[in-house]
Formats: structure tokens, sequence, C-alpha cells
């Protein structure tokens, strides 16, 4: 059934809501490519729908969102990618079979995207923003992303004596967030600890522990006043002080 | 901060909070998967990933019907985001959001009731008219008149500062 301009003119703000059927959804998106009119009252709109998106109140977000988060980018780092049979050429596909068989395009990436969804979910990245639409092989230098990071205004950039591990602390609203590149698993029931120094004393800012040499945490301690970074390895859930030497530091 | 939108709008959608949780859970790792979906052209990461976070949980509703919200839930909730006060932590963007809360509670409260069932309540032009008992040319009509006062106000506003 064809619609007229119109019938299809009407359906422009509810299709600009997404309140329209699938069916319809299909008529609008054509009938605009091909409509100007309808095409500049669509974009019209947008300032308005964005609006409504903004006017929600955040909440504090739960711990558990970010621990799964982090587990499932943690899980898509990891995915070796020989047990992947082929790589589809269309990367555009969005369903869950494919995303899972294009793995191999994204385990490339998945690291460095493992440090950019910690600063994504503190919105720490905002100065940097403009970099996303970046092509994943920009993505794929993860050193070089926590490296960027580091270089954000405010953040503090920290380093191993060997000089392969690198970190970065980065200011929040709320605190502070924390990843790193190049480390190895802690020893056996241990884990690492990141400790904020204000003067030399260190206070703990959490515990974290990598996967596949990417790790983070975000923190609510904040950084005013915090003149270094350190991350020491310790006991299994972490200590009050730190017990041994800063493996990396600022 | 970003987490705790696309939280807050997860739920503002969705009824249930853990599943609120696996929505926003989702927008993120969809960005992380897709980083190249988000184009910096068309507008802030934070109105992007508020917008795949609304879909993905309008998804949600619409195949789980005992996820929606109720009509009166809907418009609880907006009034309260149209006239709250933000707390202090909130303070990135709060001159903002105010403005947004001004611009949204200029719209008539009609209008605004059938802008809300279609935008947080993920309800179609047909199932708003149906639920309100008005025609569904008279639903289209108060979401693009909804709409267009939204637009009219925000430019008032811009153009004032």
């Amino acid at each position: 059934m064809n619609k007229t301009h119109d019938e299809l003119k009407s359906l422009i703000a509810p299709y600009v809501l997404g309140a329209v059927s699938p069916e319809e959804m299909e008529e609008v998106r054509s009938h605009i490519i091909s409509c100007e009119e309808c095409m500049a009252e669509a974009d019209s709109y947008s300032g308005a729908v964005s609006s409504l998106a903004l006017s929600v109140d955040p909440e504090s977000i739960p711990d558990s969102l970010i621990d799964n988060v982090m587990r499932e980018a943690r899980a898509d780092a990891k995915q070796p990618v020989a047990s992947i049979p082929s790589v589809p050429d269309d990367s555009d596909r969005s369903n869950v079979t494919e995303l899972r068989r294009s793995r191999p395009i994204y385990a490339i990436v998945a690291a460095a995207a493992a440090l950019l969804i910690v600063a994504v979910l503190a919105g720490a990245l905002i100065t940097t923003t403009n970099e996303l639409d970046d092509t994943r092989d920009q993505l794929a230098s993860e050193r070089e992303r926590v490296e960027q990071l580091a270089q954000t205004e405010g953040a503090m950039r920290l380093a191993g004596p060997s000089g392969d591990v690198i970190g970065a602390m980065l200011p929040t609203d709320e605190g502070g967030v924390f990843v790193v590149h190049g480390l190895d698993d802690p020893p056996r029931d241990h884990t690492y600890q990141v400790w904020l120094l204000d003067d030399g004393q260190p206070t703990s800012a959490g515990t974290f522990d990598p996967a596949s040499g990417v790790g983070g945490l975000q923190t609510d301690r904040s950084l005013d006043g915090v003149d270094g970074v350190a991350v020491t390895v310790e006991p299994a859930g972490g200590s009050p002080t730190p017990t041994g030497d800063p493996i990396l530091s600022t | 901060m970003f987490g705790g939108l696309v939280f807050a709008m997860a739920k503002r959608v969705v009824a249930d909070p853990t599943m609120a949780e696996e929505v926003a859970q989702d927008a993120f790792l969809a960005l992380w998967r897709r980083p190249g979906s988000y184009n910096s052209d068309r507008g802030s990461l934070q109105s992007f990933l508020l917008g795949v976070t609304r879909n993905k949980a309008i998804d949600l509703v619409r195949h789980e019907e005992s996820l929606k919200k109720t009509k009166d839930a809907l418009i609880t909730e907006a009034e309260a985001a149209s006239e709250g006060r933000p707390s202090a932590e909130q303070v990135v963007g709060m001159e903002e959001r105010d403005e947004l809360r001004a611009a949204l509670s200029s719209i008539s409260e009609v209008q605004r009731e059938a802008v809300v069932l279609a935008y947080f309540g993920g309800r179609t032009y047909r199932e708003v008219a149906a639920e309100l008992g008005i025609p569904e040319g008279t639903a289209k009509t108060r979401l693009r008149d909804g709409l267009a006062k939204l637009r009219q106000e925000l430019t008032n506003r811009t153009e004032r500062t």
C-alpha cells in the first residue's frame, strides 16, 4: 500500500520519536531520502528529540553495571582469533551471531576499546570524544590510545621501570578513572592495587585484575590535591597500605 | 557521568531495574564493539549513547509487554524531571539541563503526555491514540505540535543566551 506524501509527512514526528510500526518506519525512511521537504522536517526535530533524551536525571551507576561491562569487554579481548572460522566482509551487520562471527576484527581492537569504555563510562573522554569516530585501525594501537588518554587535560601518566607498561589516571566529575596497558597477570592470589598520593601519603583507589594486559578501574575519590599515582602488587582483596614497591608510578 | 545518564535513561523506559541495567550494559557494549557507529557530526556522544539506550530499551519493552511502564508512571516521572532540582553532584551540564526542563515544561500538557508516552513509553502513535482515547490523527498532531513547540522554545532560549 503506497501512502501519499501528506500521509507520510504526518508520520515524520512519530517517526523521529520512534513511535511508528516497523513497516511505517521503512516507508518513512525511504520517503525522506527522496523528499527534501520531509527530510528537512525530520532534521528540524533532532534538537528537540535530543533534549528529551538529555532531560533524564543521571543516577548513580551501579557497580555491577561497570563490572559487567568490563567483564564483557575483557571476554572479547580474550577471544582467541584462531577459534573463529571466518571473517565476514560486511562489518555492518549488527545481529548477535554476526557480531560473534566477526570477533577477529574486534579482537584486534578489543583491548584498546576496553580502555576506552572505562573512560566513556565515566565521561572522562568528553575532551576527546571526536576521536571516537576514528577508524578501527587507529583504535587498534592500544598503547597509543593510553598515551592519548594520558595526554588529556588533567590526566596523570604512569610508567613502569622498563617503559613497557603505561597507564593513565583521568579526572572525572565524580573522581577518577584509571587505565593501564601492558601488565602481566598478577601472581597467584594477588591483585593490583592503585594508590593516590597526597604529599607522598597513599590512599587506596581500589584493586583491579588485568585481562590481556589491559586493566582499569573507576574511583569516586577526588583527584584534587593528588600529586601522584602508583600501582603495587598486593595480596588478593588489597591492603590498607602498600606492602611492596610500585611497579608503576607517575 | 555517562554511565549514570545511560542507566537513568534505561530506567525511565523499562519497569524492571535489573533489566534496565542490562539495557545500559548493551548500549555501552554496542559502542564499544562498533565505535565507528558514532559520528560526531551528528551530535554529542552523550546524546548518541542516550539515543542508543532508549532504542534498545524500547525494543525490549515492545517484546516484553510486562516490562512496559504504565501511563501514570511515565507521566509522573516526566513531571518530576521537568520540575526536579538537580542535586549538587550533577554540576556539569546542570544549566543546560535546567534549560531543557524549562523548555519541556513549556509544551502543553496534552502534547507532553503524548510525547512522553511515545518517547519514554515505547508506544506507537496508534497506541498513544488508543490509550488516550483520541483519534489517530489527533495523536500524530499532538506529537508534531509538541516537537515543534519544543524546537521553538529551544531556539528562543539559545538566542536569548
